[in-house]
């Protein structure tokens, strides 16, 4: 009967990164006229100079951000696959508050007021979500993705129409100015001080997991519901909670992507960033301080794709199959045995 | 020259992993064909798993097994089914949405006459309607086939699951507490059917409690205690009375501990009133009229074997079922069947402390430590203003673990426990935290050692003493003379017998009112 | 015939042509669903049976060739995703998810190594069969709404109805669904839910691949996105069709004239065509709503 093989945690993310990383380099060897460099490109470029290194680091900040509010949503057994369009209409919502501010502003002021409604705004979708199911019963994963689909074609018009800028060529609201930006780090890259948010943020939902009766109310939630009956806790309560709580920090990654690197919604603004948010939730192991790693793995997938599309004409899309494959491999819980189980 | 038996089970052990516990140690079997052989014991002594090991449900972990005679390791349903053996579970495998026919010939369904809509594996619907009334008929029962069982009533469901058996060609069928779930005149109907089969030369093994209904129908009965076979039988040949002495063990039970508290003067506590509820798995009834009043410092026992109410009272008590009729007063306080949440809130508030018999699924969650688990029902004592105090919590722990003598670290994970661990976990929660007015406990020692039993008897015994009211739900009987003041039975979700726990109560009498042959 | 009768006949008509797709893979994903895995993966199948279902007719030049490569495509990736289900025992939503963006990653590399573009790839096929003689199209409005179809779009009826038949009339049909209602007594009469659910997934993958192909087909193209949440919605209109075949195929109807209606009013009216793109997603969100399951 236990002819099975149990894969534990770290084995199942030492197996995922593993595979993933020997399929990039896999589909490098098919793909490039020069694997030797091509293979640099994609392992080493990302760390070879300060302006690669902080464009690297700033792609993984939104990742953080945002794969913190799905392993949020996952402790209490819940997926969001709205990301997309929370992000996106958050970003929206962020980028046209902080363009009709008054100009004399004092830029922190900015700062927070995009901030708080980025997060708002993605927090009220996401728990739109978890209503439905507390309410309804309709599934959350379905009914979060239908929403932000809904969500992304609205964001899409606005853009294009009342917000577009009329003096660009590309479908983009107009650019905030550059003092209303964040300020960067490491210039001449992207990377701004948002990085210092995302990693404060997931100090205090360490802290709020490990030391407060919230977190140990959510964490009973989405162990056993049975049990968190039997201790009194209002469950659903809980299941909205989260999903706004997920729905808010894909919110807050848009906002920071607005008044950071991007300064602008461009059309298709979300890009993805959505379902990457879920890889790092899922290779962070429902650990918070594990988001880290996983969003620094992930960008690194997506920056080292970029870096060889650029030079060797693999698209970046790369990436989704790597992603796809490092989550076949986490969630993974055994692995059978090669030869045949006793009849 | 003897018969070749038609089943014969030798030296059958079987643990169960995490808990440890022994379901079979040792236990025999033999089963002549032709017959109607009964297997009869207290809940736990492991009747069901040796049934289980025949239907290739469980593989034991030793032990031989001969069918007619051929010695067979059976590994599977499937294999237990080609050697034509088949089981009738207490909880039906019934698919409800399909028809009654289709449950029957589930996997054999006949296949069209037509050979195009044959090759394309089309069932002819009316030929497999029209088998099945064939079959119903053969054997005397009354299916109507189309129907789909969801709706049907719980003894045509329990026709559907034979006829399925008997479908399958089975020799040697298995019937696991068939009557639990019958009316007096159903059972009538089922022990018909049985005898017919039985004239028509099948074996029949009847798992019960019953023992009128052994005495009535068995050829031979087979009492198993403790995992271990005691003995078997011809019903001819022994009566009721030493049947229930050979299930409850020794044939008198002295008289256990010191219930001479006779404090009915204490105020009264908890009041129930009529109390009625659906079955916890299906529509039919749980429980029905059930009322009783508990006082401080009062212990009154709740006992019945299995499936006869105690599971709901336990559900309906801890504000997980909502009654379908009846009252609360709790403190002077009304609470009627609609407004159970103001009871629960009672619960929630700790001034009723309630230890859930289902250990694995409700009272713990086992993947968190120990610590976790400990702190989870007190979290205004270790969350003041919201934040933890893990040095208290990491403290109460350990002095609980030492206390109840638990062999865990306040870290360690819990599903990495014994059972009995896990329940002294449970109940050392409950028993730390400010006392509670009314505790209800639901099989506090199932699975404990004698140590720890005796441990936590002193313990009810104290919580008794200081004024709280304790609530007992057990099956184990000699728990329930060992702490009651006062002790109920219950038999088909109905009180069958309200006593005070003087000198003349024992194991036997109260075993008669168990198995119903008894009441008041 | 007046202007608002030729409206209603395009609309009409394009609503039979919009649901294709969604039927097709709401019917496979009914036998998911039946067997007790909700798949959330049909988006992805989806994908890549209209991928490879156009790359195989384009190469070919063959529409029928097409439809197996879409769904011999499609099943293998159900098939791969079952490997990771019920052998490697992973979670059903994480795998679905992985499906979904594998279908998008490997649709997109190969369109970009095949056709050199990750924009549309417009095929040149020979014109879609159609099913119903001409002389039947001139019929007033029965003949330009119901009988001007193509083939894969009669097909599409058909396979509901095939999918009825196994569902309610064969030995595998009934399997399937008991093994969702009650896997444990499946597994007690001795046979295996695990072949049962990949079945399933096998039938799913089958359902997915053919209505992508026919999306790619409906417009002689690949574009990444093409599917654009259609999986979906065919998801949500078995929810809404309760698990029947023919309720399903309703719920589909409902969602295509959604559509339906949504390319039509982008065209001739004053609100804004990306607004009314959210149009079959709003009418499907509410229906999930209003069909809800508790309280």
């Amino acid at each position: 009967m236990e002819a099975e093989r149990e894969l534990r945690g770290p084995a199942r993310v030492v197996l995922a990164v593993g595979v993933s990383i020997a399929l990039a380099a896999g589909v490098l060897a098919l793909f490039s006229q020069d694997f030797g460099s091509a293979l640099a490109q994609f392992f080493l470029e990302p760390f070879s100079n300060r302006y690669f290194l902080g464009n690297y680091l700033a792609d993984a900040v939104p990742l953080m951000i945002a794969g913190l509010g799905v392993l949020i949503a996952f402790r209490s057994k819940n997926f969001n696959l709205g990301g997309e369009g929370q992000l996106y209409a958050s970003a929206l919502a962020a980028g046209v508050l902080a363009l009709r501010l008054p100009a004399g502003i004092d830029p922190l002021t900015l700062w927070c007021w995009t901030a708080l409604v980025g997060t708002l705004t993605g927090a009220a979708i996401g728990a739109l979500s978890g209503l439905l199911k507390a309410f309804r019963g309709v599934s959350e994963m379905i009914s979060s993705f239908l929403i932000s689909a809904i969500v992304i074609n609205i964001s899409d018009f606005l853009i294009t129409g009342p917000f577009q800028d009329p003096a660009s060529n590309f479908q983009t609201t107009r650019q905030i100015t550059r003092q209303f930006l964040l300020p960067r780090i490491l210039a001449p890259s992207k990377l701004d001080i948002s990085i210092g948010l995302a990693l404060a943020l997931i100090l205090v939902f360490m802290v709020v997991a490990k030391r407060t009766r919230i977190g140990f109310e959510l964490k009973i939630c989405g162990e056993n519901e049975e049990f968190a009956r039997y201790c009194g806790i209002p469950v659903a309560a809980y299941q909205i909670a989260a999903m706004a709580v997920s729905g808010g920090l894909y919110g807050l990654a848009g906002a920071l992507l607005v008044i950071g690197p991007q300064g602008r919604v461009i059309r298709g603004f979300s890009s993805g960033l959505g379902w990457s948010a879920i890889s790092v939730a899922l290779l962070a192991q429902g650990s918070e301080a594990g988001v880290v790693p996983a969003a620094l793995f992930i960008a690194f997938l997506g920056t080292g794709s970029d870096h060889v599309m650029i030079g060797s004409g693999v698209p970046s899309e790369i990436i989704s199959i790597l992603q796809a494959v490092a989550m076949f491999f986490i969630t993974a819980r055994s692995l059978p045995r090669l030869r045949r189980r006793r009849p | 020259m003897l018969p070749m038996p038609a089943v014969r089970m030798r030296g059958i052990s079987k643990r169960y992993l995490p808990s440890g516990i022994h379901a079979n140690d040792g236990a025999e079997l033999v089963v002549e064909r032709g017959s109607i052989h009964a297997v009869v014991g207290e809940n736990g002594a492991g009747k069901t798993t040796l049934m289980k090991i025949l239907a290739g449900l469980e593989l034991p972990d030793s032990g031989d097994i001969e069918i007619d005679g051929k010695p067979v390791r059976i590994s599977s349903p499937a294999h237990a089914r080609r050697l034509g053996i088949g089981m009738v579970h207490q909880h039906f495998l019934m698919f409800d949405e399909l028809s009654a026919a289709e449950n029957i010939f589930f996997g054999l369904e006949p296949k069209s006459r037509s050979h195009i809509l044959r090759m394309l594996g089309i069932i002819d619907s009316a030929s497999l309607n029209e088998q099945t009334k064939v079959l119903a008929q053969a054997y005397g029962f009354a299916v109507e086939p189309s129907a789909p069982v969801g709706s049907l009533s719980i003894s045509s469901r329990q026709q559907v699951e034979i006829l399925r058996q008997l479908a399958a060609k089975v020799r040697i069928l298995i019937l696991d507490e068939p009557t639990s779930v019958l009316t007096k005149q159903e059972t009538e109907t089922l022990f018909g059917k049985l005898a017919e089969l039985r004239r028509m030369g099948r074996t029949i093994l009847l798992v019960t409690h019953k023992i009128d209904e052994v005495m009535q129908i068995a050829d031979r009965v087979t009492v198993m205690r403790g995992g271990k076979t005691i003995g078997t039988y011809d019903t001819a040949s022994i009566s009721a009375n030493e049947l229930a002495c050979l299930i409850m063990g020794a044939t008198s039970y002295e008289e256990g501990g010191p219930h001479t508290k006779t404090s009915t003067t204490g105020a009264l506590v908890l009041s129930v009133q009529d109390l009625c509820s659906r079955h916890r798995h299906h529509g039919g009834t749980g429980l029905s009229g059930l009322a009783f009043d508990i006082h401080e410092g009062e212990v009154l026992g709740i006992c019945a074997l299995s499936s006869n109410g105690l599971d709901e009272l336990e559900d309906v008590l801890a504000g997980f079922l909502t009654p379908s009729a009846g009252t609360f007063v709790f403190r002077g306080h009304r609470f009627d069947a609609r407004g159970s949440h103001e009871y629960r809130r009672l619960l929630k508030e700790g001034k009723i402390a309630y230890l859930p018999s289902d250990r694995v699924r409700r009272a713990v969650a086992l993947s968190l430590p120990v610590v976790d688990n400990f702190i989870a029902l007190d979290r205004r004592i270790y969350f003041p203003r919201g934040w933890i105090r893990s040095t208290l919590a990491q403290r109460a722990t350990q002095e609980a673990i030492r206390a109840f003598d638990i062999s865990a670290r306040a870290e360690q994970a819990t599903v990495e426990l014994s059972g009995g661990n896990i329940q002294k976990l449970a109940l050392a929660r409950l028993f730390s935290k400010k006392r509670a007015e009314l505790f209800i406990l639901c099989e506090p020692t199932w699975g404990l050692d004698i140590r720890s039993t005796e441990q936590v008897y002193n313990r009810i015994q104290n919580i008794s003493d200081a004024g709280s009211a304790v609530l007992l739900l057990s099956s184990d009987v000699d728990e329930i003379l060992r702490l009651s003041y006062r002790i109920m039975v219950l038999y088909r979700g109905k009180p069958v017998a309200d006593l005070i726990n003087s000198g003349y109560l024992n194991r036997t009498l109260i075993g008669e009112y168990l198995l119903g042959i008894r009441s008041t | 015939m007046s202007d608002i009768t030729t409206v209603l006949v395009d609309i009409l008509k394009y609503t039979i042509v919009a649901a294709t797709p969604l039927l097709f893979a709401s019917i496979g994903g009914l036998f998911s669903e039946l067997s007790g895995m909700l798949n959330i993966a049909l988006e992805g199948l989806m994908g890549i049976g209209a991928f490879f279902g156009m790359a195989a007719a384009g190469l070919s030049h063959n529409v029928f060739i097409g439809v197996l490569a879409a769904i011999a495509s499609a099943v293998a990736a159900s098939l791969l995703m079952g490997v990771v289900i019920l052998r490697f025992k992973a979670n059903l939503f994480i795998a679905g998810l992985a499906i979904n963006l594998l279908a998008g990653g490997i649709t997109t590399v190969l369109s970009q190594w095949w056709y050199h573009t990750k924009a549309v790839v417009a095929f040149s096929l020979p014109d879609p069969l159609n099913a119903f003689p001409a002389a039947l199209a001139q019929i007033p409005f029965i003949g330009p709404v119901l009988l001007s179809h193509s083939v894969l779009t009669v097909s599409a009826w058909l396979w509901t109805l095939g999918a009825a038949l196994i569902i309610n009339n064969t030995r595998h049909g009934i399997r399937i669904r008991a093994t969702g209602m009650h896997a444990q007594a499946v597994l007690a009469l001795g046979y295996s839910p695990d072949r049962a659910r990949m079945a399933a997934l096998v039938w799913s993958g089958i359902g997915s691949g053919l209505g992508g192909f026919a999306l790619g087909l409906s417009i002689s193209a690949f574009v990444p996105n093409i599917v654009s949440g259609r999986g979906w919605i065919a998801l949500v209109a078995i929810y809404l069709g309760r698990k029947k075949p023919l309720w399903i195929a309703a719920s589909c109807l409902l969602f295509a004239f959604a559509e339906s209606l949504s390319n039509y009013i982008q065209g001739f009216s004053s609100i804004p065509p990306l607004i009314v793109l959210a149009l079959p997603y709003a009418v499907t969100l509410v229906s999930l709503i209003v069909a809800g399951n508790k309280k």
